[in-house]
């Protein structure tokens, strides 16, 4: 990835350049850098910005993608309004 | 890893970080943390970074005012900004009963040197704008709480440790730790580290962590969830807490909301992870408190535990019978926001030094002599 001002997570604007820095911090665990970051946090929740930094990842310690974990998934897949979590809730309630 | 080292910490999250930060202001820099996963990767990436001195025993008062102090100050001196907001903490009484135990709290808590104050609807709703005060009878107030963001504090606390020599050790677990006639022999899951002193930061795993030392400690991991919205505009300026369910939410740097809830029920098959009744639960709360956030997202939830004391103080003690062995456990939810004061004291009683808070109220021996005073105002 020659371009290091590209942008890999656009919800949080994280470029290749910073991840880079972190990683040569010695931050190597996808989870610190999630957390140092905010990669993968955004509305998008990841969908568009882990697959790159496994990818960079596993330039960066010229390791095999397999074996670059991905980060613990967290629900929802897509955010959901409030007002349907809450009449979900009622919904469920009046079937018990 | 080296091989031996004066001090060895077990458990990279906020404990671990400010006692190894204490113990080093105070001029032992011989320090190697264990963390068995990731940099802080218990309780203290996962709490929602509320930070407050509204308590019900003077024995959390103490600590959350020394560690509020220090917070004001920390990331200056750790060069980092970890977003500490004192928009206050605001308590809400749904019932006259309710009403009546915060009228309590504001009364100790004043007695104990601080401002809270009870505040009526009006003046809530002035706190709080949006807020649907149609169930609201009243509640307190104390401008001095507030939020903060807890991963750049944790990272502050880790690069200032590393720069001044100390060793932390992720993915390394301990697997036994065994007492010599000198110290310790602790067991990782990359050699044998020889320590002089140990101190168990645990968290969650303290309790399983004692074990190893063949001490009993009452401290339980209890599942807690939270979520976090998408990024709103600014609204909600202090943290605001339901005495009914244990909600709490506050709204970070970025314009998310993060909060949790007391769960009805533990939901989920699997009571170490996520679940969707928590998000149905709390989702139900959020609207019927601010009815517009009906058309607002939550973005994300995840889990993590509470380490549980049966009286919902933290243990911070030398371990009975093992001399050099320490304890720093139990803080049932809390333990983030007075981990300033826990180092410092940690740090002292290791060393020798008095420390700046009496031993007696945080010793593990209460639970047996059955002194003890139990914290009720745990939330989430």
């Amino acid at each position: 990835m020659g371009t290091r001002k590209a942008f890999v997570c656009l919800c949080e604007d994280v470029t290749v350049e910073e991840l880079r820095r972190v990683i040569g911090r010695g931050f190597t665990d996808i989870e610190e850098i999630k957390r140092i970051t905010g990669i993968g946090t955004g509305p998008c929740q990841g969908k568009q910005c882990l697959e790159i930094l496994r990818r960079l990842l596993a330039e960066e310690m010229s390791a095999d993608i397999k074996d670059v974990p991905v980060t613990t998934q967290r629900p929802p897949v897509f955010p959901v309004h409030f007002g349907q979590w809450a009449s979900s809730e009622e919904r469920g309630a009046a079937q018990k | 890893m080296k091989a031996s080292t004066q001090v060895a910490i077990i458990g990279s999250g906020v404990t671990g970080l400010s006692t190894a930060y204490s113990l080093v202001e105070k001029g032992c820099s011989d320090v190697v943390i264990l963390e068995k996963d990731y940099l802080s990767a218990g309780a203290s990436t996962r709490n929602g970074g509320g930070v407050r001195a509204q308590f019900l025993t003077e024995e959390n008062i103490m600590l959350a005012k020394w560690s509020i102090e220090r917070f004001r100050k920390l990331g200056t001196e750790l060069n980092t900004n970890f977003w500490f907001r004192q928009g206050g903490y605001l308590f809400v009484a749904e019932s006259e009963e309710e009403l009546a135990t915060l009228r309590k709290a504001v009364e100790f808590q004043r007695k104990h040197g601080l401002r809270t104050r009870m505040v009526d609807c009006d003046e809530a709703r002035s706190i709080v704008p949006e807020m649907a005060c149609e169930a609201i009878v009243g509640g307190c107030f104390r401008k001095g709480d507030g939020v903060l963001f807890p991963f750049p504090l944790l990272l502050g606390y880790a690069e200032s440790l590393r720069s001044r020599g100390v060793a932390i050790e992720t993915h390394c677990e301990v697997k036994g730790i065994a007492k010599r006639s000198d110290g310790f022999e602790v067991t990782t899951s990359r050699g044998v580290l020889r320590a002089d002193k140990v101190l168990n930061a645990a968290g969650a795993w303290s309790s399983a962590v004692a074990k190893m030392l063949g001490v009993d400690v009452p401290t339980q991991p209890e599942r807690h969830q939270i979520m976090v919205s998408e990024p709103l505009a600014p609204f909600l300026d202090p943290m605001i807490v339901t005495l009914r369910d244990g909600f709490y939410m506050s709204q970070g740097p970025r314009g998310e909301l993060v909060g949790g809830i007391t769960e009805k029920k533990p939901h989920g098959k699997d009571t170490r992870r996520s679940s969707t009744g928590f998000c149905q639960q709390m989702s139900a709360r959020i609207v019927s408190l601010f009815p517009r956030l009906a058309g607002a997202k939550m973005m994300r939830q995840w889990a993590g535990f509470y380490d549980v004391s049966p009286d919902a103080n933290p243990i911070l003690d030398a371990v009975p019978d093992v001399e050099g062995a320490y304890l720093a456990c139990g803080y049932s939810g809390h333990g983030f926001m007075i981990s300033p004061a826990v180092g410092e004291f940690m740090a002292s009683i290791m060393l020798g030094d008095r420390p700046a808070f009496p031993r007696e109220p945080y010793k593990l021996a209460r639970f047996r002599t059955g002194e003890i005073r139990a914290e009720r105002m745990v939330i989430g």
